[in-house]
């Protein structure tokens, strides 16, 4: 794959999507020492082998419905897809799925897909808690679930659902479905940013798996400018430099 | 101020349950605590705490939910309303009467009895209460005489959520909120708000008498052609006396058990529309169109079928299969029958399973037939097919207008029942009542495009949302199967928009706002 193609087959995402790619907004990659996963809109993620030094080439597309946030686990066996539906099983819900990765080719294998509570639809952001325990998903309209991560990468169900209520999160066709960046800021505590209030909320999670408001919330996270972005940008910029690498010396 | 059972609370492991044991279905979808509000001010507060927790409040009056609606709440908080029990009057008895939503049927029809002499036409559950039963229609034994309980409702007292995630109590009427007070005249309260009130500002006359009767059939002899004869005997009675109102205070139950239960049978119900039981005819006609009485002279020694008949159903499908003489009937006071029952107020720990269909014509041979296979065969075993009398007044065109129960043209509605104890036999049990409903709804008389559903057409209209399954949401028409064709589910969307914009109160067969 060359660069150009490289960006030839980002630019079939579609457009909100490619944008988001390009822009490298949120997760919609995700890197580990060798390989490197990209979701697509074309229901698929691309997974990327790093051969020798910034030469990749792509080994596998797997299939996965609307994955809009992926997220390699602490230990880089697994890897967490938030499929962005509105109905899973024909329930209203988003779904989580669970890939296991082949630790020498990298590809992945779909082990789980879990649904999330009734109407945390459209899930867009991921977080794991640092001793990789929980899994906490970001959905449409400010809904936030929790679930359990067990030892062998899979999830369980849904322990915690929450919403804080506002006019800005009133699910309606005139309102963006935003992405509300989530973090882990230890164990035991998730933060969450809303784009429209520039606001952060702290959640405590229990050792049952449930959330609550933190006391001392709304504290103000500072939004680092680069935050997520650069992070989840560079992998692809990495992809997209390695190609045009190659085919410089190609060329 | 609200009691509060957490999961530490000892109370918690029941408290957290319904009646029906299968749910929550895993314990991480069990809610985090349960709030039992004593006051209306109590619900208030008790909501608005919970929304500013951002956590999910379900709303239970009995837990008798047939669903997961209310206990599949992951960390979420019951509101549990069945200490708001009251039910009053007027002075010495007049209207207005209002009814709390944690008040028992039984209790409700004893309370209007001793303050009114007048009766609510819902259901026969003693234990069952206002809030789910009555804003998801509710039928009874006299909803052939006097339509169902929401024809009769006048407004309804809510607690709604807006925007900006404030509750906002509301009184809604024909004149106030008329589309919220539409949505709630059958349409589940469940998907509004939390409902603390019901008004009626007028009550039909309580009967003075009943007369019960019964007859039962043996599966041991039971053939293909007698079982056609029994269901479309019982089936065209409902069709041709729908608007013979003389016929109007019978209330029929077929409850055609699975043939490894023994026997299967009828129960009645019986009422002139004065209230009394002093002519009995149209209830002997009933019943001899599936018996005729051998002469008495020829009954056997120590004969006393009237005897065998005793308070409950069950025992009524025990009857011998011969009569002899006059049909075995038993008389007793309205109040004293509408009381019994009286059933478990707290969860017993048994697993179950329904579905639900209303029918506009008599059983064709082919349904029965289907339905012969399916209760004859071992796959069935445990299941229940109950197929109550509808209609009569009940079939009143306007109401369908007004309420949201648009099945203005049914003459029997049918409930599929299965109860268990055993985990282990779940798939075995689901798996029998899922295969049987299927059979059922797909011969010739279903619509084509939705076979393995009572879809409404001319032999067939829906479901009953207060007989809830779940299995239904497979197909994408199911708000159809519930709510009709009609212009009803795109109100009920608009209602859920407008009142309940963060979709706060929702649930698996919640009403999906159009967004
Ligand atoms: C033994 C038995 C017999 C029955 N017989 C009949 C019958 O003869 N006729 C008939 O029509 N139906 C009958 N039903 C069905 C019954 O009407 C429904 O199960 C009804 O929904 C129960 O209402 P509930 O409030 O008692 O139960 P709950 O389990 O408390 O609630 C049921 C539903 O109503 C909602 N709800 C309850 N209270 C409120 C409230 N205050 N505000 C908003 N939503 C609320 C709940 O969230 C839930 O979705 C029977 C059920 C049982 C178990």
């Amino acid at each position: 794959m060359t660069r150009r193609t490289f960006v030839q087959f980002l630019a079939t995402l579609s457009a909100a999507q490619s944008l988001g790619v390009l822009q490298g907004s949120a997760s919609c990659s995700a890197r580990s020492t060798r390989f490197r996963y990209v979701a697509t809109a074309e229901n698929a993620i691309h997974v990327f082998r790093s051969n020798t030094q910034n030469d990749w080439s792509i080994v596998q597309v797997a299939s996965s419905s609307s994955p809009a946030s992926i997220l390699l686990a602490p230990d880089q066996r697994t890897l967490y897809v938030a499929n962005a539906v509105g109905n899973f099983e024909h329930r209203p819900s988003g779904s989580v799925q669970v890939f296991s990765i082949n630790s020498r080719s990298g590809t992945l294998t779909c082990v789980q897909r879990q649904p999330l509570a009734l109407f945390t639809i459209k899930p867009s952001q991921l977080a794991i808690s640092p001793d990789g325990t929980n899994l906490a998903v970001a959905a449409a309209y400010g809904t936030i679930n929790l679930l359990p991560i067990h030892k062998d990468g899979t999830v369980g169900h849904v322990t915690a659902c929450m919403k804080r209520l506002s006019f800005n999160n009133i699910p309606s066709h005139d309102q963006p479905t935003y992405r509300q960046d989530l973090r882990f800021l230890d164990n035991d505590t998730l933060l969450a940013a809303e784009p429209h209030s520039h606001r952060t909320i702290a959640l405590s999670v229990s050792k049952d798996g449930s959330l609550s408001f933190s006391t001392h919330e709304p504290i103000s996270l500072r939004k680092h400018p680069d935050t997520l972005e650069i992070a989840i940008s560079e992998p692809l910029r990495e992809v997209a430099d390695s190609l045009e690498a190659r085919n410089a010396t190609k060329y | 101020m609200s009691s509060i059972v957490d999961r530490q609370d000892s109370r918690f492991a029941v408290a957290h349950r319904g009646h029906n044991a299968r749910f929550p279905s895993v314990a991480a979808e069990a809610a985090g605590r349960v709030e039992y509000c004593e006051s209306v001010e109590d619900a208030a507060t008790a909501l608005q705490q919970v929304i500013n927790a951002g956590l999910r409040p379900t709303v239970r009056s009995s837990g008798h939910c047939y669903e997961d609606f209310i206990a599949n709440n992951p960390n979420g908080a019951i509101l549990d309303v069945s200490l708001l029990n009251q039910v009053t009057s007027g002075r010495s008895g007049s209207a207005p009467y209002r009814i709390q939503p944690g008040a028992m049927l039984g209790n409700i029809y004893q309370e209007l009895y001793k303050r009114s002499n007048v009766v609510l036409p819902g259901g026969s559950c003693f234990t069952v209460s206002a809030g789910g039963r009555i804003s998801g229609g509710g039928y009874g034994i006299l909803s052939r005489l006097y339509g169902i309980t929401v024809d009769w409702l006048s407004a309804v007292d809510i607690l709604t959520v807006d925007a900006a995630g404030k509750v906002v109590p509301l009184h809604v009427d024909s004149n106030h909120h008329p589309e919220l007070f539409r949505a709630l005249r059958g349409g589940q309260g469940s998907n509004f708000g939390l409902i603390t009130g019901f008004t009626f500002n007028q009550l039909p006359p309580a009967p003075f008498e009943i007369m019960q009767a019964a007859v039962s059939f043996d599966w041991e002899t039971m053939t293909p052609e007698r079982f056609v004869k029994i269901l479309t005997t019982y089936g065209k009675y409902w069709e041709e006396n729908d608007q013979n109102k003389e016929t109007w205070g019978l209330f029929g139950y077929m409850g055609i058990t699975s043939r490894s239960s023994g026997r299967f049978g009828i129960s009645t119900v019986f009422t002139n529309p004065d209230g009394t039981v002093k002519d009995v005819s149209v209830l002997a006609d009933f019943l001899d169109r599936f018996e005729t009485c051998k002469p008495i002279a020829d009954a056997p020694l120590g004969y006393a079928a009237h005897r065998l008949l005793g308070q409950e159903m069950d025992h009524h499908f025990n009857m011998p299969s011969v009569c002899y003489g006059e049909h075995p009937m038993v008389r007793s006071s309205w109040i004293s029958a509408a009381s019994e029952g009286s059933g478990n107020s707290m969860s017993r720990g048994v697993r179950a399973k329904y579905k639900s269909a209303y029918m506009k014509k008599a059983f064709t041979e082919e349904e029965a037939l289907a339905l012969y296979r399916m209760l004859s065969d071992d796959r069935s075993r445990g299941l229940v097919v109950a197929v109550d009398s509808y209609g009569g007044a009940t079939n009143n065109p306007a109401r369908a207008r007004d309420t949201a129960i648009p099945q203005r043209t049914s003459v029997m509605k049918l409930q599929y029942q299965t109860y268990w104890q055993d985990e282990k036999e779940d798939s075995f049990r689901l798996a029998g009542i899922r295969d049987t409903f299927m059979a059922a709804y797909s011969t010739s008389v279903a619509d084509p495009k939705h076979i393995g559903t009572p879809f409404p057409n001319d032999h067939y209209d829906g479901c009953y949302m207060n007989y809830p399954d779940v299995d239904m949401i497979e197909h994408s028409y199911w708000p159809q199967l519930y709510y009709g064709t009609g212009d009803l589910y795109p109100l009920l969307q608009r209602v859920k928009k407008d009142y309940d914009p963060h979709n706060v109160f929702h649930h698996t067969m919640s009403v999906r706002a159009d967004v």
